[in-house]
């Protein structure tokens, strides 16, 4: 089905707003999520953050920030080759949110695993001693993200919007809830 | 000479343990070429322990001092103890007097036959049999050179010393900033008495050959003739085969390749240059130079890595400080400024890493992109302590991208030696956190609170 200029138009600046807000909420919630896991952790081993020195401690709090950002910027490729993906396969809506949901997990988790690893905190079944100074090199973290609502509005209105466009570039009839709804200009 | 403590920790275990390397060697030795000879005449009293292998076998980055942490059973094991007496008499006897592993690590550091023993050793770790050595079927293990370059004609791998020095050479030729232009090293016994850059290619190949012969497959190398056969292939190993035989250990495509150690700190980057253009002329694959005088690798050809060596990790921290660490930069510290020793006289010892060192560690790398390799003085070193810092390695491979230069078989540790690691490097570590106390330099966190101050006035508007 052609779309006129003016629609194009429309669908597109859509598509580009649902993803910055993908970009935006993937940005919070990973940057949440990685920091919660360290202060949880620091909050509770007042014996381990007292012996931090200023430079470990000054470093870890940029890569919180830093890498966090760094992360989201890496996720954009898998997360564009997750949506190539579900557009050529017919998969429930449940089934792409839980693929979309293992994949930031997969990468958030790696991140918070990685700085506690580095900065040396202590596994968390070990307990918080003052006497004890040495890098726990069997450390385990129990980390499980888990992706808010918002997240997951925000990743499924892309999903939507990349449905809409693909149905009208395979030149079928843009009928059903989404186009109508994302696409208003049309028809 | 192993501690009172680690004497009274583990006599027992070590009797036990000497007696099964023992039992291990003449086994190996009585299925082995060259098991015709099982008279070892060497006194040193050595061990061998089981510890923490590398899990990437690269993150063994190279052979410190041709596998000088193996001396202690190269030495035990009657066939290698064979092959070196008869390549090297002289300095086989005077080694073979010695009892002591730690005189024994420091008279073979260099040494060509102990870098062929820990090459075919590696490669037997590696699924090769005994006797194969072939640096094509499996990886080897890149070496290391410690080179006094010659002044005049740097290039010259006939003139070119393999040699760490002696203390009080070491000492005189870097002693001060006035020394760096005067070959002080170059002109004292025991780095002119050194094997050349030549002679100590031909030593490692016919070693090799001496070890192929005897395991050759045409019957001839039966029980007690093997001795005769590894003579054999000796003799018909010219020097020129020989060398070729060792440049294939050398060669990038079998995983080898060499790291230069600098000790002669009169050598100019030009000098090292034509030094390395001499090596890569005959296929050998230059994989870095190394050096404590960092001015010595300004102006280094590309694709070779300049490594910045520093004694320990406050010597790293200094030079974060000072600005003098650059992004991506290369470098490698004794790993045992990274361990703590607790225990001896009233509760068993134990080693461990040590949680701010490694922070530091761990900040610095992220903070300057640094990629770091440890070594230790394998003379100074508990077989427990180099079991925590494989882990470590195993464990962190981003933080130590350059892993871990150690001078004996991956999964292996002499039990005669103690400490650390650090060795008499401790001195200079200690020189470097005297410079902290000091307050000459300021650490990351301190420059951050500085930087922090008045943001109370300077908060970010929306």
């Amino acid at each position: 089905m052609d779309l006129s200029d003016a629609e194009q138009q429309a669908l597109a600046a859509r598509h580009q707003v649902a993803v910055a807000q993908l970009r935006d909420a993937l940005g919070l919630e990973v940057a949440r999520f990685v920091d919660g896991e360290v202060v949880r952790r620091l909050r509770a081993r007042p014996h381990f953050f007292g012996r931090m020195k200023p430079g470990p401690r000054a470093s870890l709090r940029r890569r919180v920030d830093h890498d966090s950002a760094a992360l989201v910027a890496t996720l954009a490729q898998p997360i564009t080759d997750l949506r190539v993906y579900y557009g050529a396969e017919a998969r429930t809506a449940a089934e792409e949110d839980a693929g979309f949901t293992r994949t930031v997990a997969e990468a958030a988790e790696g991140l918070a695993r990685r700085l506690l690893s580095e900065l040396a905190f202590p596994g968390d079944d070990k307990p918080d001693r003052a006497d004890v100074t040495a890098v726990d090199l069997d450390a385990t973290y129990q980390l499980a993200f888990a992706p808010s609502p918002t997240l997951v509005w925000a990743w499924r209105r892309v999903r939507e919007l990349d449905g809409v466009r693909n149905v009208l570039v395979d030149g079928a009839p843009a009928v059903g809830f989404d186009a109508r709804w994302h696409l208003p200009e049309h028809g | 000479m192993a501690t009172t403590d680690k004497q009274r920790r583990a006599e027992d275990e070590h009797e036990v343990t000497d007696q099964l390397v023992a039992n291990e060697n003449e086994a190996q030795a009585a299925g082995a070429p060259g098991a015709g000879y099982l008279g070892g005449d060497a006194q040193v009293k050595s061990g061998t322990a089981t510890v923490e292998a590398f899990a990437d076998p690269t993150a063994q980055t190279y052979a410190h001092g041709a596998m000088m942490g193996a001396a202690g059973a190269f030495m035990q094991d009657p066939l290698w103890n064979q092959i070196f007496r008869a390549l090297w008499a002289e300095e086989h006897d005077r080694v073979a007097a010695l009892k002591d592993v730690k005189a024994v690590m420091l008279a073979l550091e260099n040494n060509p036959i102990l870098a062929a023993y820990g090459e075919c050793k590696t490669l037997e770790q590696r699924g090769e049999q005994p006797g194969q050595a072939d640096p094509k079927a499996q990886r080897v293990l890149p070496q290391e050179w410690d080179v006094w370059l010659d002044p005049k004609e740097p290039g010259d791998l006939s003139k070119v010393k393999i040699a760490h020095g002696n203390f009080w050479t070491t000492v005189l030729q870097s002693a001060t900033d006035g020394q760096k232009d005067k070959v002080v090293g170059y002109g004292r016994d025991d780095v002119k008495h050194a094997k050349s850059g030549g002679q100590w290619l031909e030593l490692f190949g016919k070693a090799v050959a001496m070890y192929r012969g005897g395991a050759a497959p045409d019957g001839a190398a039966a029980e007690g003739d093997r001795m005769a056969a590894m003579q054999r292939a000796a003799a018909a190993t010219d020097a020129a085969t020989a060398t070729n035989l060792a440049i294939d250990f050398l060669r990038k495509e079998n995983g080898g390749g060499l790291i230069l150690d600098v000790k002669s700190t009169y050598s100019t980057p030009t000098d090292i240059n034509t030094f390395i253009d001499a090596l890569q002329a005959k296929g050998v694959h230059v994989m870095g130079v190394g050096t404590f005088r960092h001015t010595q690798l300004d102006g280094l050809e590309a694709g070779v890595r300049r490594v910045k060596f520093y004694h320990g990790i406050t010597g790293v921290e200094n030079a974060a400080k000072d600005g003098s660490l650059k992004t991506g930069d290369h470098l490698m510290f004794n790993g045992g400024s990274l361990v703590s020793k607790r225990g001896g006289w009233v509760r068993a010892e134990s080693y461990s890493v040590d949680e701010g060192a490694f922070q530091s560690l761990a900040s610095m790398v992220a903070e300057h992109d640094l990629a770091v390799g440890l070594y230790v003085q394998e003379g100074d070193v508990d077989e427990r302590a180099i079991d925590v810092l494989v882990k470590l390695v195993n464990r962190f491979p981003a933080v130590l991208k350059d892993g871990f230069a150690y001078g004996n078989l991956s999964g292996k540790a002499e039990t005669e030696t103690t400490g650390t690691g650090m060795g008499a490097q401790q001195q200079a570590e200690t020189l470097d956190k005297g410079k902290q106390v000091g307050g000459e330099a300021k650490d990351l966190g301190e420059r951050a609170v500085e930087a922090g101050r008045g943001l109370w006035d300077k908060l970010p508007s929306w």
